[in-house]
């Protein structure tokens, strides 16, 4: 195999720097990266297709489904314009809750899919109070990024490093949570210091939010019911996963059948259609991808040279691990950088155990869902939420954004550090 | 086939005493032998004119009538032309000069959907309309008819039904200017043009609405929970700085003047649009609608 590695680096290399160029969109430039691996011989058609992760696949597509429909009933404009009420009208107020809101919500969605919905409405609240929108959506896309890190199935990183290292909805809560919840109180106190001045409003432009009519913000009460009661039950489900000896992608898929028939739609083709298949078919791509490359034992020797710098210094890989992949999400895109770390992590785990390397995962998905907010094109989610703000006439450019998300970034990857330190 | 191929001399009748079209009509039902109506009564045929002009629309601001019938079992095109003596006072409608009458089957052919889109296009042709109205017989009004040279040979197609004449907007007039333009003419479509006068796109009035409209609104999803929104604020305050060009769409296809009726027909159910710009040579010649449609072949 060992002649067979430059031609699959080459492939490796190339492919990564296409998709992240964009130069050609980045679903087809893994697909066929996925494929030559196939062709040069470099893995067969059947170990490319096992390389595949279908749990991750099946657990994105189950909740992109139950995402869809939920979405549907009014229950997230519901919240944005209960919350603002609940602040009188407020701006700091509303931009903070909207914050911790957001945050919640991505921990259980998928973060573009929570600014997709929450900027829209929140941008409506700061036309309605008369303020500028930029404080607003620089403050949910972070929140977006920070609450996706909490859980799981909170952002796509986590559920590749979940069900790469064995790691169930509750250790992301036991690990990745807690610190999570300190970092969004340091983005509220961030937020706080930074946008505070900005946000004065008058007494009737108050008046307007408190007018809004929030229960007439819910489209589809029954259907409301029925999403919340399958959302818990998932929820519920991944909580106990272990105990119930039942895969993430299986709970997910089975509550999206299941919602899929209580919601009694016959609408079932365009629910599927709302499934994200350009992000879906990546997937595809980048596991055959990264695949190919493990095959050729490239990253048995990476890791192994890894640990031949870093034995005994567990404290330090993990810091270098958590910083690098934290000021690299911030250029690149995670997914793929989180696609090739997967396989280097697992071999060192099959050297030093599984217990030894957990620290690394958790410094892996730290880094790389906080680290996405280092720059505007650090994550989707930024890209998606500055997007719905140019198209609304408020423009936000790299710096404008970059400027508060890189100083939050390093406060955030800090904070992280500290936790690292102090629980390992 | 000629149009005037199509016309009996003996059914020219010149300078009648009519006052009002139905005048027109019996004088020109009377004309009909029994071999031009095949089986029917001359009764039911008048019964059946009358029936259709009640629908109203058959006359013409170029000061020609074409009342007409589709008649069940009746598979022919037969036309009377009735000259009255002095043009026919038609309440806001300039003064009939000639009326034709014609009858044809019920599934009205599409050479019958020709001869009226040549009958109104003869309408328009000041030198043939001066030999018609001015000729002594019926031969020699045939004649002038021939002499014209409207053709009538199988097939409609889109200039014979489109608006010629059309209003267009510019790219660089404001939504103010597109207001005004689409108030004052009581028009829901406009076509675009550039200032050298080729057509760039078109805007229909939802897009104008639309851009009164904020984007946010629309990834909302809903405004029920908001009362107090201020109507069109956005367009209302910023229709002078907003041009054509930003709202208006990319002409989704630019149907030629020899397109057949039906493909357009076609186009238009397919794409749930009901006006498309009508070019040829890159210029904008005419607009043919759903309305086009409706009243120059399904009720024509």
């Amino acid at each position: 195999m060992q002649s067979s590695i430059p031609v699959a680096l080459v492939i490796f290399i190339v492919s990564m720097i296409a998709i992240t160029t964009e130069k050609v969109h980045k679903t087809s430039a893994a697909i066929l990266g996925g494929m030559l691996m196939v062709i040069f011989g470099l893995e067969s058609q059947s170990v490319a297709f096992s390389n595949v992760d279908w749990n991750v696949i099946f657990l994105l597509i189950g909740m992109m489904i139950i995402t869809s429909i939920t979405k549907r009933t009014g229950l997230f404009q519901y919240i944005a314009i209960r919350l603002a009420k609940l602040a009188r009208g407020e701006p700091v107020a509303i931009i903070l809750m909207l914050s911790v809101a957001t945050a919640v919500i991505s921990a259980l969605l998928d973060n573009v899919t929570t600014v997709l919905i929450l900027v829209p409405i929140t941008f409506l609240i700061a036309v309605e109070l008369n303020v500028a929108p930029t404080p607003f959506v620089v403050a949910l896309a972070l929140a977006s990024n920070v609450g996706g890190t909490a859980t799981l199935i909170g952002d796509p990183p986590n559920i590749m490093i979940g069900s790469a290292a064995g790691l169930g909805f509750s250790d992301f809560l036991a690990y990745t949570a807690p610190v999570v919840v300190v970092n969004l109180v340091a983005l509220c106190a961030f937020i706080f210091l930074v946008f505070r001045k900005s946000l004065v409003v008058t007494n009737e432009r108050k008046a307007r939010i408190l007018a809004f009519d929030h229960a007439k913000a819910i489209e589809d009460k029954p259907l409301l019911v029925k999403s919340l009661v399958v959302l818990g039950a998932v929820m519920a489900a991944f909580v106990l996963h272990s105990r119930l000896g039942l895969e993430p992608s299986t709970i997910a898929l089975s509550g999206a059948a299941v919602l899929l028939i209580a919601s009694g739609t016959r609408d079932v083709e365009a629910i599927l259609g709302e499934i994200e298949w350009t992000t879906i078919m990546f997937f595809l791509g980048l596991f055959m991808l990264v695949g190919g490359l493990v095959e050729t034992g490239i990253m048995t020797q990476a890791s192994a040279s890894v640990l031949g710098a870093t034995t005994g210094h567990m404290g330090a890989t993990t810091m270098l691990i958590l910083w690098a992949s934290g000021l690299l999400s911030g250029i690149l895109d995670n997914i793929p950088f989180v696609a090739t770390m997967i396989p280097l992590i697992q071999d060192m785990g099959v050297t030093l155990g599984a217990s030894a390397v957990r620290p690394l995962w958790w410094a892996l998905s730290l880094g790389a869902c906080l680290g996405g907010n280092g720059t505007l094109i650090g994550a989707s989610a930024n890209v998606v939420a500055v997007g719905i703000s140019r198209k609304n006439g408020n423009h936000i450019s790299f710096w404008d954004f970059t400027k508060y998300s890189a100083v939050y970034t390093v406060i955030s990857l800090a904070v992280s550090s500290a936790y690292m330190l102090i629980r390992f | 086939m000629k149009l005037a191929n199509l016309l009996d001399p003996r059914l020219v009748l010149l300078d009648r005493d009519a006052s009002t079209i139905d005048e027109a009509i019996v004088a020109g039902v009377s004309g009909f032998s029994a071999q031009h109506l095949h089986s029917l009564k001359p009764d039911e045929v008048l019964a059946r004119i009358r029936e259709r002009q009640a629908l109203g629309g058959t006359v013409f601001p170029t000061g020609i009538a074409i009342p007409h019938a589709r008649l069940a079992g009746f598979d022919d095109i037969v036309i009377a032309v009735v000259r009255p003596r002095v043009p026919i006072a038609v309440e806001g409608q300039s003064p009939v000069r000639l009326v034709w009458i014609v009858l044809t089957s019920q599934s009205a052919s599409s050479t019958y959907l020709k001869v009226l889109a040549n009958l109104a296009l003869i309408s328009k042709d000041e030198a043939a309309m001066s030999v018609l109205l001015s000729v002594e017989s019926g031969s020699r009004f045939v004649e002038g008819v021939e002499s014209s040279g409207y053709e009538v040979e199988k097939g409609l197609h889109v200039s014979d039904i489109m608006t010629r004449d059309v209003l267009s907007v510019r790219d660089d007039a404001t939504l103010h200017e597109l207001t005004d333009a689409m108030f004052a003419n009581k028009l829901r479509y406009l076509p675009v043009v550039d200032s050298a006068g080729a057509l760039v796109g078109e805007v229909g009035i939802l897009d104008l609405i639309a851009a009164g409209i904020p984007d946010y609104v629309y990834r909302v999803g809903s405004l029920k929970f908001l009362d107090e929104f201020e109507p069109m604020e956005e367009l209302l305050k910023n229709e002078d700085k907003i041009l054509v060009r930003s709202i208006m769409k990319p002409p989704v296809r630019s149907i030629a003047p020899d397109s057949s009726v039906l493909a357009v027909a076609f186009e238009m159910t397919r794409s749930r649009k009901r006006h498309f710009p009508v070019v040829e040579g890159g210029r904008l010649v005419g607009v043919v609608s759903s309305m086009d449609i409706l009243s120059k072949v399904l009720r024509a």
